[in-house]
């Protein structure tokens, strides 16, 4: 036992026996040498911690004589509640309350009460594929409504066919005009207009037909395809 | 150099670019049992004391070219070891209460788990009721039983007059008493 400072003994023995009579050693175990080996690392950790400073010394003793405590408050215990409002909120609570799930009593687990976000990617990018496809199809289909568009040889070309032939059967044009008409020698007689006014209704004939838009509509009739006609139609009906 | 330097003289060799390093060296070797112990009674687990006795020598060096000397150097430690002492078991306190995990909280439960703790035998239970005791009469209580320093001293460090450090002391010694003999 360690010998005791006498006038604290004293001291003690008045106030308590019991205590008095008390061990003086401490019953904590401490690591082997290290008092031995505190001095040393202790000064290795100093100029580990000194770097930093001592370099600011030498560049700025200035900056270096300045406190370093900054010169803004921030309402007290605000970074004690900071933390856990931040746990509560990011995406990394997912994986942490997935993980405890197991372990945690209900009560903790409710604490994780924040926006879970679902951290797979396939399933987060559907949705702007779905976007991306009902932005296409309502584009589309403005665009099909509301186009105006001129009617091209390639739309005549059913009734440049078969119902063409037919067309021109039924008009009252003799063979003979109607090659006049096309090598653009002789206009139409003028007394098979009216009778054209008389086919109102066909598509064909509702059209404008002054001698020149005629001549442009049927230029635009692929030769090969009037001769053609010519051969299938050999005794043309004379109109008049 | 000598480990038997007085303070004034540690002082004088830290001064001295050349010579601050092995001049700190010894005054650590000159102290740090000391402080050491009076850290780990407060903080009871050896890993703690380590901690906060590392934190104790960096502020001691930064603050020592400052450090006048009408003060005793070894007060002056001492009241650093105690202040960052009491530091740090404040922010174990608050971890603890923000955490999620279940941190054992209590001195006394932290004295139960050193290794070797045997609750029959005298030192231990003595350590158990030293825990039972208010902050500040435990600090009076270990500075005066265990390093015996004089009331004018303790006074310095804790900065409590005379008067109340007898009180303090008288208070815990009848407690401990008290402890001891009831359990």
């Amino acid at each position: 036992m360690k010998n005791r400072n006498p006038h604290i003994q004293e001291e003690l023995k008045k106030i308590s026996q019991a205590v008095a009579n008390l061990p003086v050693n401490i019953p904590f175990d401490l690591p082997e040498s290290y008092f031995d080996a505190f001095p040393a690392r202790m000064m290795a950790k100093i100029r580990e911690e000194m770097t930093a400073s001592e370099e600011l010394e030498q560049l700025s003793p200035l900056l270096a004589g300045l406190k370093k405590k900054t010169i803004f408050e921030v309402p007290e215990g605000y970074f004690d509640s900071l933390e856990l409002k931040r746990l509560e909120k990011e995406a990394i609570v997912l994986p942490m309350y997935e993980k405890s799930m197991d372990q945690k009593p209900a009560s903790q687990i409710e604490q994780y009460s924040g926006k879970l976000v679902n951290l797979n990617r396939w399933t987060a990018g559907l949705k702007w594929v779905a976007a991306a496809v009902f932005t296409g199809l309502l584009l589309g289909t403005f665009y099909l409504t509301t186009r105006t568009v001129e009617p091209s040889l390639e739309e005549f070309a059913p009734i440049a066919g078969t119902e063409m032939t037919q067309k021109v059967d039924s008009l009252p044009f003799s063979e003979e005009a109607l090659a006049g008409f096309l090598d653009g020698t002789e206009p139409l007689p003028e007394e098979n207009f009216t009778l054209l006014e008389n086919l109102q209704g066909e598509s064909l004939v509702n059209a404008d037909f002054s001698d020149l838009k005629f001549r442009e509509i049927l230029q635009e009739i692929p030769d090969a395809e009037l001769e053609a006609f010519v051969t299938e139609v050999p005794e043309s009906t004379n109109m008049n | 150099m000598s480990a038997q330097l007085t303070d004034h003289e540690l002082l004088q060799l830290f001064r001295l670019p050349e010579e601050r390093e092995k001049a700190y060296t010894n005054l650590i070797r000159k102290y740090q049992e000391k402080l050491y112990w009076h850290i780990r009674r407060m903080v009871i687990h050896h890993e703690d004391a380590n901690d906060v006795l590392q934190n104790v020598f960096i502020k001691v060096w930064r603050g020592l070219d400052q450090f006048r000397e009408d003060a005793q150097l070894f007060t002056w430690m001492y009241r650093i070891a105690t202040n960052e002492s009491l530091t740090y078991l404040e922010q174990q306190k608050k971890r603890a209460t923000t955490s999620m995990e279940l941190i054992p909280g209590g001195l006394e439960d932290r004295v139960e788990r050193e290794k070797g703790f045997d609750a029959q035998k005298l030192e231990w239970k003595l350590q158990l009721a030293i825990q039972q005791l208010p902050e500040k009469q435990k600090i009076v209580f270990n500075l005066r039983y265990y390093d015996e320093l004089p009331y004018e001293q303790m006074s310095e460090i804790l900065e409590t007059s005379v008067g109340a450090l007898k009180a303090s002391y008288h208070h815990a010694v009848k407690k401990i008493e008290d402890f001891i003999l009831n359990h």
